[in-house]
């Protein structure tokens, strides 16, 4: 991988640097000792690992405005970090460049039940959100499998999504403000607790920007009343298929479920050994459903997609009776990740996104995939909205197999993006898919969001080498090109 | 006077770029429903997008439509019924109200002015089922974003600012729009003669209540007496509306728990499906407000302030006023003109109040005294210029549309 050359001048400033941070930040908060700055060097996705030139941890939005500013004057990288979880290696750090750390962004700033909201600081976990409004039958939709570690800065800037995000939307469904920094050190406020505010819709572009045009502080996100109650279901079916066309028979019939999950059977089978959440070891394909909302409705949907579920051929199903057997069916799901983990000793996850129809054609050519590369493969699937994760087993120890795993995933996404789909549902581009962008997107169409990310950040300093394969230059963006006013359709109408 | 009326993509690009070479700005339009909205367009130059109709691409059980951009939204409508879809965030019809009567509603035209209906306060707004878009920049590109798939993160969300940007920034060709099943049943639980503080209150209970609400508006009694549904409209007091959808069991239970809550509160009456539909239809085309011309500001607010803003409006102001989105959502008529002054007062006194303030329907108050809307911040307004210049740096797509002098 690739990334922008190093600046040297960057790198003799480094004891410059050191002090002009020290100036406002406590000598703690700004990390310098290369012992301590390899607790930074990568984020979820480990393949690729790279020691900052600093780190700084700021308490304050002023403390991450200092900072931009100083590094903005200094000509220095900066990289923004939650909790590093990132996938897609979106927090990756640059060796010439200062991370700013916002662990310390950690207070809840205001609950108001009244406007269905509440105020947090960018490094306060997902899941502290939902704690914190519980006691009042509230809680914050999206809830990606790692909530209990990610920052809800870090869920803006990927904006991610969750098991239950079919019926409740994405992190960019639940934001109603952001206060941010961008990269010349100004601090601006948007939104608030309304739900429309005046001009672009600034809040919607820096969601999922992945940390290239602010530095996110603050975070006013609507909570909801918790449903009154929620069921799930395990489904098992002997083929993809057919659980494939449940899926579609649920929705056709006007249903929207909670959450629609699907996991193949060597997912069901760790899982199973990881968690014993009494998944149906023999069946290709297990569905998770759960519908939420009056113990009516629930009642009368479960028997509603019960129906279907057999009119699809299932082998087996089994509905919860109480909250704990329905945690129990989601705990399988939840631990997939790391179930996989104890069974491979590296594993690769993917993220792309397809039309629910194609799913029959992409996992017969995944598992065509599998043989080629020589690697197994698992796979867990936000079944309802057709966003893919095969999980890529390897052992980084053995050489070539690593590439081998990147040439598999980079093969999917292609695949991805040929049936209709895109590249990444949810984790991101990061460094990771970054060289796949030309496969979904045209010179025209990257230059396009790359004049955006130079409205924000002209000097190109927060986050480089992420997202973007090629780079360009502001002003060599910025120019237009008219060709001699030359019309090129004369039959077009004049009048 | 040159009218231009592209048919494809690439004659679109021709119009830009024949605009660019000879300095002239453009005025896109679609069917000409929202005419009127926004300030002049100061060009003799036009370019309309109605010749680009047709659905491309449908298919129920993905959820998810593809359009051009000049496509109706009655055709949408008709075919999402037929699959019993439609687009949840109720695109409203403003024909009316802005006296554009027997014009077209597009769904280009919906999307780049963000039109949303009372649904917003319970599934979101237009930009939230806006998945992806082909369009043509200012500066003669033809470049997509997003995708025709519910999840997808890659790349910049450009559709979010295509997404009330009322042309500004690009002419869309084509979208991809999210769908949604359509409840089985829909009614109304009405509570009579509240205040405006005590409906915002019980809207907020509502609200927060597992009922599910979908729908939360208030309408006081000069308003509700215009309603058609006689209900509403002979009632004799103000009315408090709260939506409940879905299927046929958990609607009638709801309903019937919601009434008891309600009760304590005031007399509560209920609508079945055709009276409900019809109450909504109006609240989200501001029916109320189409009798004559006068100036109507749309103010957005943290709903459980609405009242008490109108209160405060009201101390300097006669208005005749009524709440959606559980009151996050005030329109406002002016019934005396105060000055032009009045306009940045008006401003002012909705910052105080966390919200923003638009004027939808200028009537006699000079627009070039008192924009459409205005970006106060000076940070914020900085950045809606860099972004407006990375898509139209000559700036010849609607000027003076939507932020008056500041672009
Ligand atoms: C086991 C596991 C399960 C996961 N499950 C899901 C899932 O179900 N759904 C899902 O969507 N994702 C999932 N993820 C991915 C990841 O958790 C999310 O992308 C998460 O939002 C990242 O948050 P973070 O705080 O860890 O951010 P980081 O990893 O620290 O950073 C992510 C990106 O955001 C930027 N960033 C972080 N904070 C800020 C800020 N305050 N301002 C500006 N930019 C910032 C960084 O520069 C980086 O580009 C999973 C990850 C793991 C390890």
């Amino acid at each position: 991988m690739e990334m922008p050359s190093l600046d040297p001048e960057a790198l003799a400033r480094r004891p410059e640097l050191i002090r002009a941070l020290r100036h406002f930040l406590p000598p703690e908060h700004v990390i310098a000792d290369q012992a301590s700055l390899r607790a930074y060097e990568c984020d979820g996705l480990t393949a690729y690992k790279q020691k900052p030139m600093l780190v700084a941890l700021p308490e304050t939005t002023q403390q991450v405005s200092q900072i931009l500013r100083v590094c903005s004057d200094l000509g220095v990288k900066i990289v923004p970090r939650g909790a590093g979880t990132s996938l897609s290696g979106g927090a990756l750090p640059v060796a010439d460049g200062v991370m700013i750390g916002l662990a310390k962004f950690n207070q809840i700033l205001e609950i108001d039940y009244h406007n269905r909201c509440a105020v947090v600081q960018s490094g306060v976990t997902n899941l502290a959100i939902s704690e914190a409004v519980r006691s009042h039958g509230f809680y914050y939709a999206p809830d990606p499998s790692s909530q209990i570690a990610c920052t809800i800065g870090g869920n803006v800037a990927e904006n991610s999504g969750g098991v239950h995000c079919l019926k409740y939307g994405l992190t960019t469904h639940n934001i109603l403000g952001l206060e941010c920094v961008i990269p010349d050190g100004r601090v601006i406020r948007l939104g608030g607790k309304a739900l429309d505010s005046a001009g672009y819709d600034l809040i919607g572009v820096l969601t999922g920007s992945e940390g290239l045009l602010a530095v996110i502080t603050e975070v006013t996100v609507r909570i909801l009343p918790k449903p009154e109650t929620a069921r799930a279901m395990l489904i098992g079916f002997s083929s993809s298929e057919a659980s494939g066309n449940c899926v579609a028979s649920i929705i056709g019939a006007g249903i929207i479920p909670a959450g629609m999950e699907m996991m193949d059977r060597p997912a069901i089978n760790a899982a199973e050994d990881f968690v014993s959440a009494g998944y149906p070891r023999e069946s290709e394909a297990l569905l998770i459903v759960e519908l939420d909302g009056p113990k009516i409705e629930v009642d009368f949907l479960i028997s509603r997609v019960e129906k279907l579920a057999a009119e699809a051929g299932a082998d087996t199903v089994r509905i919860s009776n109480s909250d704990e057997e329905r945690e129990m069916f989601w705990k399988g799901r939840k631990s997939a990740f790391p179930a996989v983990g104890r069974i491979s000793p590296d594993y690769y996850c993917m993220d792309g996104t397809i039309p629910r129809k194609a799913l029959p054609r992409v996992l017969s050519a995944i598992m065509g995939m599998s043989k080629k590369y020589g690697l197994s493969v698992a796979n867990v699937f936000h079944a309802g909205d057709g966003n893919l994760h095969p999980l890529i087993l390897f052992d980084a120890n053995v050489p070539g197999q690593l590439e081998r795993a990147e040439d598999f995933g980079s093969e999917i996404l292609r695949l991805c993006v040929e049936v209709g789909g895109v590249l990444t549902g949810e984790h991101g581009v990061g460094v990771e898919k970054r060289d796949l962008m030309g496969v979904m997107f045209s010179d025209d169409d990257l230059k396009q969001q790359q004049r955006v990310k130079c409205a924000f950040d002209p000097l190109q300093l927060l986050n480089p080498g992420k997202v973007f394969p090629v780079l360009h230059r502001c002003a060599e963006l910025g120019r237009m090109h008219i060709h001699d006013g030359k019309v090129t359709f004369p039959e077009l109408p004049r009048f | 006077m040159k009218e231009f009326w592209p048919n494809t993509s690439a004659e679109i690009k021709t119009a830009i770029l024949d605009a660019l070479s000879c300095d002239r700005a453009l005025a896109v339009c679609g069917g000409g429903s929202k005419a009127g909205l926004g300030g002049e367009v100061n060009s003799d130059w036009v370019l309309n997008t109605s010749n680009f109709t047709g659905i491309v691409d449908y298919e129920p059980n993905e959820l998810v439509l593809t359009a051009k951009a000049g496509t109706p939204i009655s055709e949408i409508a008709s075919v999402l019924k037929e699959a019993s879809q439609h687009l949840s965030f109720e695109p409203p019809d403003w024909q009316l109200f802005l006296g554009n009567e027997g014009s077209i509603q597009t769904i280009g035209g919906v999307i780049a002015s963000n039109f949303s209906g009372p649904r917003r306060i319970a599934t979101g707004a237009a930009r939230d089922f806006f998945l992806g878009l082909e369009m043509v920049t200012g500066r003669g590109e033809i470049i997509k974003s997003g995708g025709k798939v519910f999840k997808n993160v890659t790349g910049y969300d450009l559709c979010k600012l295509l997404a009330g940007s009322y042309g500004t920034l690009g002419v869309l060709t084509e979208v991809s729009v999210k769908c949604q099943p359509l409840s089985q049943k829909v009614r109304t639980v009405l509570v009579l003669n509240l205040s405006e503080q005590q409906a915002v209150e019980v809207m907020s209970d509502g609200l927060n209540s597992h009922l599910s609400i979908t729908g939360a508006a208030h309408l006081p009694e000069k308003t509700a007496s215009k309603s058609r549904v006689n209900y509403v409209g002979q009632a004799g007091t103000s009315i408090t509306a709260l939506r409940i959808e879905g299927v046929e069991v958990s609607v009638i239970e709801r309903c019937e728990k919601l009434r008891k809550r309600m009760s304590a509160f005031g007399t509560v009456e209920e609508l079945h499906y055709h009276n409900s539909k019809k109450l909504w239809e109006e609240i989200a085309d501001i029916n109320y407000f189409c009798d004559n011309k006068e100036p109507v500001w749309r103010v957005s607010i943290p709903p459980y302030s609405g009242a008490a803003f109108v209160e405060a409006v009201r101390r300097e102001l006669n208005v005749e006023v009524y709440f959606d989105w559980g009151g996050g959502l005030v329109w406002m008529k002016l019934l005396e003109h105060k000055g032009e002054k009045w306009g940045s007062e008006m401003r002012a006194l909705a910052r105080k109040y966390s919200a923003h303030a638009a004027l939808v329907r200028p009537g006699n108050v000079n627009p070039k005294r008192t924009p459409f809307f205005e970006v106060e911040d000076p940070g914020i307004a900085w950045l809606n210029r860099q972004i407006k210049h990375s898509f139209d740096p000559k700036g010849i797509l609607n000027p003076g549309k939507i932020f008056g002098a500041l672009l």
